[in-house]
């Protein structure tokens, strides 16, 4: 296979001017007091590469086969992790070299796994037990980065699932149904409209067909998990806590975690339509935004090239999207379909989280934006995503 | 089989874009001001650096207001939590009352302030609470900082006046010149008058800060502006005569003294009693304490020098006196009726306050004969007095350089028509006018500045307190020039018989003032004792009077009032005499 064959254009351009983009950015946010971590970006990019262009000698096949494995390798990882006590930020694992994030990792683990079991189920698709044991394959390791406890990856798990369902072509009213138990979490906070929720579920069941039985059954789940939610506030970490309440009011503690969001959005407004010009931003040195190199790196972006910036931002990841939309329906593959497919708008809807957190359009949950952010795990695992997504569409007239 | 799917998610990944695109376009674009202005106010610091006020010195090199410095306490604005409990706990600590604390507060708000002041004078334990619970009021910040400070306390206050916190209307209007918000200013006195030579200009200083507001160090910034402190004025009162006067109005409640340099009007005293420790107003004043000043009877802020009105009592007899020889209605050898005590005027008794006799204008004035004088203005007639008092610098301003300075009231008959309705009063009035009583009032610094006037063969000069002004490097940027404001068109020979008689009022033994008589080697007295009858108790006592050298020359315009003092001849007199012996001292070094 020639080189022009083993890669598609319109997946590793926007792939490598996105890396660019990214590191551009990151030197500007770190170049005065951090710099250090620029470097330690660069090497993360040199690695990938290598990662990228490796992951095009794997045929989808193998991944199929060791999906299973992968999933339980990164579930053994995340147990591990939670009973490695003595380490301070549970969330991470350290190699010696580099400290590694299971739970990124095993985002990927999860798509493969759960796509692979829809698979072997396809004639019975929106079989109760099909969607019962996929809830499990999804819950065990949504539990155990939500304990760590890491809101943000959680979510990410949770969006994850619900795509690969949705590509799945469940029945709307089955991922409703699904997705009821969350809203009722999300509700619970403001009890008035938890009530009327709660009450609003059986007449939508009940004009979307649903047999009685099973409105029955969804009604009490949802309540249950209502109910549950309190003790469920109670275990948060009080950072996740004030994090939850900051995006409710942005005025009250100013210096706390309502101040990030206050501080992406003025670097944000600041920076106009053009921006202040690239290396010009002033709401900088990881001071004025925490964690500006990571989770808030949109922000310093918005600062210097403006309103522009982010459409080109926009752009580069809208591209591989939208191709791998166009280009899926072509793959004869199942898997392949459904694992590129969730995976495209996986990355898409990453980073517009990323970015509706930095605009303080949701709460500030800790996703990161992808092929921005500095941390390597996370990088790594959007590079093999992509990676992913090329090997897939070069094979994708390949029967297996 | 898979189509269906991919078009909803398309649809779905392009509402997320359209959300987004429209809210970083709504902070880009409609907002972009004002998230600029907060871009630049988080990385600078605004701090203004006040000038240090220009001190205020006696013509014997006393300073008598300076500046001090003492530990203020700031507050971020944006960092402060603005609910009642918080600030009844920084109310309790600073211990001022909350009220003005939220007073301060929505001050600063309503100026958009980045930093309020809350408190000026703070102690050595409040400083130090603060300073060992820094993290827990990071949005405080205590200064050390340069206030006024009148180290004489009382003694100075009308004439230095005070500073107080600058008002809404005067930061209004003084923004341009660089005022901030917590910046004093001027009330009255020098203060006031001389506000722009001792103010300075406030510097502008740019701090870079982190985020947590915390300095990082200082920029130089297009807007910085280095400050400029105030300039030294320089007062022609002499503070050993002050304190020596202060000393001899010890054991009377309230009353005045004023001395002009009779060549050039520069104010050599100034005393009025009682008055006020003008350092209240720098360190916090609490309402009661305000409010016990104010409802003072004494009137503490009562300037009496140049806001006191008074009548005039006999004083007035020199008005009288010179109105009756420059209408002709008199000679030095005019009789009037003869002083049997009294004299009944229009069916009702006008009393003196002796028995005189037959006297003539000369002795009359010499002795202070009040049935002369009431005979004597009648024939002048109300009008005529009006107008030679007005001749003599009643009824409007000397122009002394302060602004506290009352015009006075003269009455004519418009004005007695007015009061009394046409024809509803007479000669009984005009009588009581004729020797400074009834509907006339003046200032002490009226008479004085008549005086000066007198001795300088009808010239009146502007009184001024102020001698120079010197920049800190000592650059003279202001002296005093001499001015003129108006000639007496009264013959030179009425006026030298009015000094004769005033020489006699001190020296002759008739004289009614012989009490200020000098010893000769000295100098001598001239003036005029008044005993101004009031409806508040004892009659207030005047004496006025010009003190001539050594060399024959005319030196001090002296002025000395106590309230409720009973005769003029008497205390008067005598701390005239008193203030004229140190006065020589001082100058002479006898």
């Amino acid at each position: 296979m020639d080189f022009k064959n083993r890669f598609r254009p319109f997946i590793v351009i926007p792939f490598l001017l996105l890396s660019i983009y990214g590191l551009l950015i990151l030197y500007s946010v770190v170049r005065d007091d951090n710099i250090y971590i620029f470097y330690k970006q660069l090497l993360w990019f040199f690695m990938s590469l290598l990662v990228f262009w490796g992951l095009q000698y794997i045929p989808i096949k193998l991944i199929y086969i060791s999906s299973y494995i992968l999933y339980f390798s990164s579930i053994l990882l995340l147990i591990f992790i939670k009973l490695v006590k003595n380490l301070s930020v549970e969330r991470w694992l350290d190699f010696g070299i580099a400290y590694i994030q299971p739970s990124e990792f095993a985002k990927i683990a999860l798509v493969l796994a759960l796509s692979r079991f829809l698979i072997s189920r396809k004639d019975k698709k929106d079989d109760s037990i099909t969607i019962l044991i996929s809830i499990s394959i999804f819950l065990i390791p949504f539990f155990l980065v939500f304990i760590q406890p890491d809101l943000g990856t959680s979510i990410l798990y949770l969006i994850l699932f619900l795509l690969i369902l949705f590509f799945n072509e469940t029945n709307y009213v089955l991922l409703f149904i699904i997705l009821t138990p969350f809203l009722s979490i999300i509700f619970s906070f403001f009890p008035l409209i938890w009530i009327v929720y709660i009450f609003l579920i059986p007449f939508i069941l009940y004009y979307s067909k649903v047999n009685f039985l099973t409105i029955i059954k969804v009604f009490f789940v949802n309540i249950f998990f209502g109910g549950l939610t309190p003790f469920v506030w109670k275990s948060l970490r009080e950072y996740q806590k004030i994090r939850f309440l900051s995006f409710i009011s942005t005025q009250k503690d100013i210096h706390g975690y309502g101040w990030s969001i206050l501080q992406a959005k003025i670097a944000i407004g600041s920076g106009g339509i053009l921006g202040k010009g690239y290396l010009n931003g002033t709401q900088k040195g990881l001071n004025f935004v925490p964690q500006q190199h990571t989770d808030f790196i949109f922000s310093a972006l918005c600062e210097e090239l403006g309103l522009i910036g982010y459409l080109v931002l926009i752009f580069l990841f809208l591209i591989p999207v939208l191709y791998v939309l166009f280009q899926v329906g072509k793959i004869k593959s199942k898997y392949t379909k459904l694992i590129l497919s969730s995976f495209s708008i996986f990355i898409f809807v990453e980073v517009m989280l990323n970015l509706m957190m930095s605009t303080g359009l949701i709460p500030v949950v800790g996703i990161t934006l992808p092929l921005f952010s500095y941390g390597g795990s996370s990088y790594l695992t959007t590079v093999i995503i992509f990676g992913i997504l090329n090997r897939g569409l070069i094979e994708k007239y390949k029967y297996w | 089989m898979f189509k269906d799917r991919i078009f909803p998610i398309i649809v779905f990944i392009f509402l997320l874009i359209l959300i987004q695109t429209f809210t970083i376009f709504n902070f880009q674009f409609f907002e972009t001001r004002f998230y600029k202005t907060l871009s630049e106010n988080n990385i600078y610091k605004k701090r203004i650096v006040p000038a240090v006020r220009g001190n205020i010195i006696t013509s014997d090199s006393v300073t008598i207001a300076t500046s001090r410095k003492y530990f203020t306490i700031y507050a971020d604005i944006k960092r402060l939590d603005i609910d009642a409990e918080n600030i009844l706990k920084i109310s309790q600590i600073l211990d001022i009352e909350p009220e003005s604390l939220n007073f301060l507060i929505g001050d600063a708000l309503k100026n958009k302030e980045n930093e309020i002041c809350l408190k000026n004078n703070l102690d050595i334990k409040t400083v130090s609470y603060f300073e060992e619970n820094k993290n827990k009021f990071p949005e405080f910040e205590i200064r050390f900082q340069p206030k006024r400070f009148y180290p004489f306390n009382e003694l100075y206050s009308h004439i230095t006046g005070y500073v107080g916190r600058i008002t809404g209307d005067e930061y209004v209007e003084l923004k341009m010149k660089g005022y901030s918000i917590d910046d004093f200013v001027g009330k009255t006195g020098v203060e006031k008058f001389y506000e722009e030579f001792l103010k300075g200009r406030n510097g502008i200083e740019y701090y870079e800060v982190d985020v947590y507001g915390n300095i990082v160090r200082q920029v130089e910034q297009k807007n910085s502006v280095k400050k400029i402190n105030g300039n030294d004025v320089y007062i022609s009162v002499n503070h050993k005569i002050e304190v020596y006067i202060d000393s001899l109005f010890n054991g009377f409640k309230s009353g005045c003294a004023v001395a002009l340099n009779v060549k050039d009007g520069s104010v050599v005293a100034f005393y009025s009693k009682p008055s006020f420790d003008p350092n209240i107003f720098l360190l916090g004043l609490r309402k009661e304490q305000w409010d016990y000043l104010r409802n003072d009877i004494l009137s503490p802020f009562l300037n009496r020098c140049t806001n006191g009105l008074y009548p005039p009592g006999s004083v007035f007899k020199i008005v009288t006196f010179l109105s009756g020889l420059n209408e002709g209605k008199a000679d030095s050898n005019t009789f009037f009726q003869p002083c049997f005590g009294g004299i009944i005027i229009a069916n009702k008794m006008y009393k003196c306050w002796n028995v005189h006799n037959e006297l003539n204008l000369f002795d009359a004035f010499v002795r202070s004969c009040d049935v002369y004088f009431y005979q004597l203005g009648i024939k002048v007639g109300l009008d005529g007095i009006y107008k030679t008092a007005y001749e003599l610098g009643f009824g409007e301003l000397t122009g002394i350089d302060i602004n506290e300075e009352s015009r006075g009231l003269i009455p004519d008959s418009k004005f007695m028509n007015k009061k009394y309705g046409k024809n509803m009063w007479g000669v009984g009035q005009v009588a009581n006018v004729s020797i400074g009583q009834g509907d006339i009032l003046v200032t002490p610094i009226q008479v004085a500045n008549l005086l000066v006037a007198l001795s300088n063969s009808g010239k009146f000069l502007k009184p001024q307190i102020v001698d120079s002004i010197k920049s800190k490097k000592n650059d003279i940027i202001y002296r005093k020039k001499v001015t003129f404001t108006k000639e007496i068109k009264i013959k030179k020979e009425f006026i030298n018989l009015l000094r004769k008689a005033m020489y006699d009022v001190v020296n002759s033994p008739d004289g009614t003032g012989t009490l200020a008589r000098i010893d000769r080697k000295y100098g001598f007295l001239s003036g005029k004792t008044g005993t101004a009858e009031n409806s508040a108790g004892e009659p207030h006592a005047w004496f006025a009077s010009i003190y001539t050298g050594i060399d024959g020359e005319d030196e001090l315009a002296i002025v000395v009032i106590i309230e409720n003092g009973g005769h003029g001849g008497n205390d008067p007199a005598f701390i005239t005499k008193k203030i004229v012996e140190k006065y020589v001292k001082i100058k002479y070094g006898f």
